[in-house]
């Protein structure tokens, strides 16, 4: 058959003619696809400033040493002797091994990078450093970027070890940077798990840094017909380092490293805990040059501020955290007891914008004569849900404190820590015993805080007596829901997408701002001054912006608006 | 004898009469004059600027010929040919294409007495294209020159060498545009119908 198609010449000369003359089929939309396949119309700019655009806050060095940056939680085993040259961090460096926006791939190119810690390194001077990516599809909304990390590192990082004399200092630690030894210390590895991690039983599996996934505010719809689209991604790390100590044996010896990382001012981290994770700041958003407008103008603040500008009717909680000291009780509220463990307090205020499932509720007075706090199961316009033991009763008269769960100090369930494993070293030993003992005591004292929506009268003894075994179980559930009330709050948090610096009596300039509407926010008298030594490592509460006005940017539009 | 000269003499004849084929030249080569329908795969790389787009990999392809009149003394020695090939390139990062080239070539046999043969190819015809991430599928016009070599293994089975390159034209659509280049080197094996 073949043989005597293949032996027909006019078969074969049709089709010869056909594979000749096939390219006049349908050309004429056709596309350059070798200059689209090189031509690259996203661009990637990454930048390690709370400012999206210069000029940006200034690093505030200056005035201060290691010691002042160091977490005093976190820091308490080793104090530095007296003459270490203790050194403040020069280079941040970090090893991207790809990107993918939303779940494409779309920068398959391994990239490390180092950034000298100083005010003229593009990284720090809201310039932004460009990445190397391709194009991703046409037409395809992406709402996050993902930025796999490989190592993230700071220098200056001291290792210490225990001699006659109390702690000496030993040598810089070192770590392969680049295929390169480099000193400086990787705080990937411990930024992979937060200490709520650590509590739960899957922690192992938990990783919070491969990849770290980057919203994108407002999405990004890519274009191929506009000649550029811009992606910056911000990650927080201008003025928010900080000295943290882990601890480790090498050959039964204690050692101690004084590293620099990230600031704990999202998820505080304490004494003996070696995980920091959770705590990379860090937001996203899309521009496209030819279209953005700017908003700008003048500061009568009388301080530097930030101002900051987020997608109108967004939540101003979603770009800080709610104040740990919360709210207390403009007039006091009646409780009247719904049944099965749960209360409902009238309130005079509406607090539903702040205040959330999850959170607590401190009563002051009532029933009985702790003052303790209560998770909040709903919170309405009038009044607030929350669950205590049964039988406290109704209520009338009662004053009462709001508390946001974000705040680890505002968490009943943050129970003390075992003291650390004590290797095979005599004087480890001993040490350990003392503190396993005083770790017992406050473990006791504690449970009872974290369990008083269960227990009548916080004791355990009363629990017996009832002989309730689902009340048991209960009180094993409040300490599950209080911290996972406490990571929900918080793994929202992201930087404000347009955020400018701006000096007492100067101006700001927020730039490539995509058409649309914003509210713009400024840092009010209670942040201070934003670039006060006082404010090194700490973000902003809900209640240090005002809103100042709701500002239209059109197409290509300078809108001038100046702040109070 | 030493061992050395045994295998010196021994070797010799013994290549020369299994390689015998190689010597039936004239009569071997009339098998270019019959229709032809054969395979190859091989190595395919795409050069120039395209090579910066996409890295080097295995593709294969089929083809078929005819031959032209046989009395003419010139136009004997040349055949018409269809060749199509589906050819994959990917990249360290997302570029992806996926290139089918059909093109009609014009192959012509170099008159030179030697045991394997040489035959020239000029063609012209179209490809496919659909380019990753892009998602965008279309024709282009592509042109092709080619050498090939081969030898006879037995009356139906011919085993050859063939270079092609391929050149796919983009000039059209926007006069800087970069047009396509690809290499594709393939072992072949066809049949003398």
């Amino acid at each position: 058959m073949i043989h005597r198609i293949i032996k027909n010449k006019g078969f074969m000369i049709f089709l010869l003619a056909t594979a000749v003359l096939f390219p006049l089929h349908g050309c004429k939309d056709n596309v350059a696809l070798f200059d689209e396949m090189s031509s690259n119309r996203l661009t990637i700019l990454i930048k390690g400033t709370y400012a999206s655009n210069a000029p940006t806050e200034p690093w505030v060095w200056g005035s201060l040493d290691s010691e002042d940056i160091k977490d005093s939680d976190s820091v308490v085993l080793c104090d530095e002797p007296a003459g270490d040259e203790v050194e403040m961090p020069t280079q941040y460096m970090i090893d991207i091994a790809e990107m993918k926006l939303n779940k494409d791939s779309f920068s398959n190119y391994r990239t490390t990078k180092k950034f000298n810690l100083t005010d003229d390194d593009p990284f720090f001077d809201g310039t932004g450093v460009e990445l190397n990516n391709d194009d991703p599809v046409h037409l395809k909304d992406y709402t996050y970027l993902r930025l796999y990390t490989r190592k993230m590192v700071f220098d200056q990082a001291r290792i210490y070890e225990q001699g006659p004399a109390g702690w000496t200092y030993k040598e810089l630690a070192e770590v392969l940077f680049n295929e390169k030894d480099t000193k400086g210390f990787n705080i990937n590895q411990l930024q992979k798990n937060t200490y709520y991690d650590s509590l739960r039983v899957e922690s192992s599996y938990i990783n919070r840094i491969y990849p770290i996934r980057v919203p994108i505010i407002g999405g990004l719809t890519y274009n191929r017909n506009n000649d550029e689209t811009v992606i910056e991604v911000r990650l927080m790390v201008k003025n928010y380092i900080k000295k943290f100590e882990y601890t480790d044996y090498e050959d039964d010896e204690l050692q101690v490293v004084h590293y620099f990382g990230f600031s704990d001012w999202l998820r505080d981290v304490h004494q003996s805990e070696n995980d920091i994770g959770g705590n990379i700041a860090a937001v996203a958003r899309a521009y496209v040059p030819e279209i953005v407008g700017s908003i700008a103008g003048s500061n009568a603040a009388g301080r530097n501020i930030f101002v900051i500008a987020i997608p109108s009717g967004d939540p101003i909680t979603r770009y800080s955290l709610v104040s740990p000291a919360g709210f207390s009780s403009s007039a006091p509220g009646d409780i009247t007891e719904q049944g099965d463990g749960l209360y409902q307090i009238t309130t005079a205020s509406d607090h539903s914008q702040y205040v959330f499932e999850g959170d607590y509720i401190e009563i002051t007075s009532w029933g009985s004569t702790h003052t303790d706090k209560y998770m909040i199961s709903e919170v309405a316009a009038d009044h607030i849900d929350f669950t205590a033991a049964r039988g406290h009763g109704d209520a009338s008269g009662v004053d009462f404190n709001l508390y946001p769960a974000s705040d680890r100090g505002n968490n009943p369930c943050d129970l003390p820590q075992e003291p650390q494993d004590p290797s095979s070293y005599i004087n480890t030993y001993l040490d350990y015993y003392l503190s396993y003992e005083e770790y017992k005591k406050e473990w006791n004292d504690a449970i009872e805080l974290c369990n008083a929506n269960t227990l009548d009268d916080n004791t355990y003894a009363d629990l017996d007596a009832d002989d309730d075994y689902t009340r048991i179980w209960d009180a094993y559930d409040d300490y599950g829901e209080a911290w996972v009330s406490y990571d929900n709050s918080l793994k929202d948090f992201i930087l404000p997408p347009l955020a400018a610096y701006s000096e007492a009596g100067g101006t700001y300039t927020l730039e490539n701002i995509m058409p649309g509407n914003y509210d713009v926010y400024i840092t009010n008298g209670s942040a201070g001054n934003v670039s006060d030594v006082n404010r090194y490592g700490q973000l902003f509460y809900h209640d240090e912006f005002d809103l100042v006005g709701t500002i239209a940017v059109g197409e290509n539009e300078a809108v001038t608006f100046d702040v109070p | 004898m030493k061992k050395t000269t045994i295998v010196c003499i021994i070797a010799p004849v013994l290549f020369f009469s299994l390689i015998s084929d190689a010597f039936a030249v004239k009569s071997r080569k009339d098998y270019f004059f019959k229709p032809q329908l054969g395979g190859w795969f091989g190595p395919v790389t795409p050069l120039a600027e395209t090579g910066k787009l996409a890295e080097t990999t295995l593709s294969g392809g089929i083809f078929a010929r005819i031959n032209l009149p046989k009395e003419n003394f010139i136009l004997r020695y040349f055949k018409l040919g269809v060749d199509v090939s589906y050819q994959r390139y990917q990249s360290k990062g997302v570029n992806e294409i996926h290139f089918v080239p059909f093109y009609g070539s014009i192959i012509g046999l170099l008159p030179i007495d030697i045991p394997v043969r040489l035959q020239l190819k000029w063609g012209a015809g179209a490809g496919y294209f659909y380019i990753r991430p892009d998602r965008i599928e279309q024709w282009d016009p592509v042109i092709h020159a080619g050498l090939e070599i081969s030898f006879p293994a037995g009356r139906i089975v011919n085993i050859g060498l063939r270079v092609d390159y391929l050149y796919a034209y983009e000039g059209y659509i926007r006069e800087d545009a970069d047009s396509g280049h690809f290499l594709n080197i393939g072992i072949t094996v066809y049949f003398n119908l």
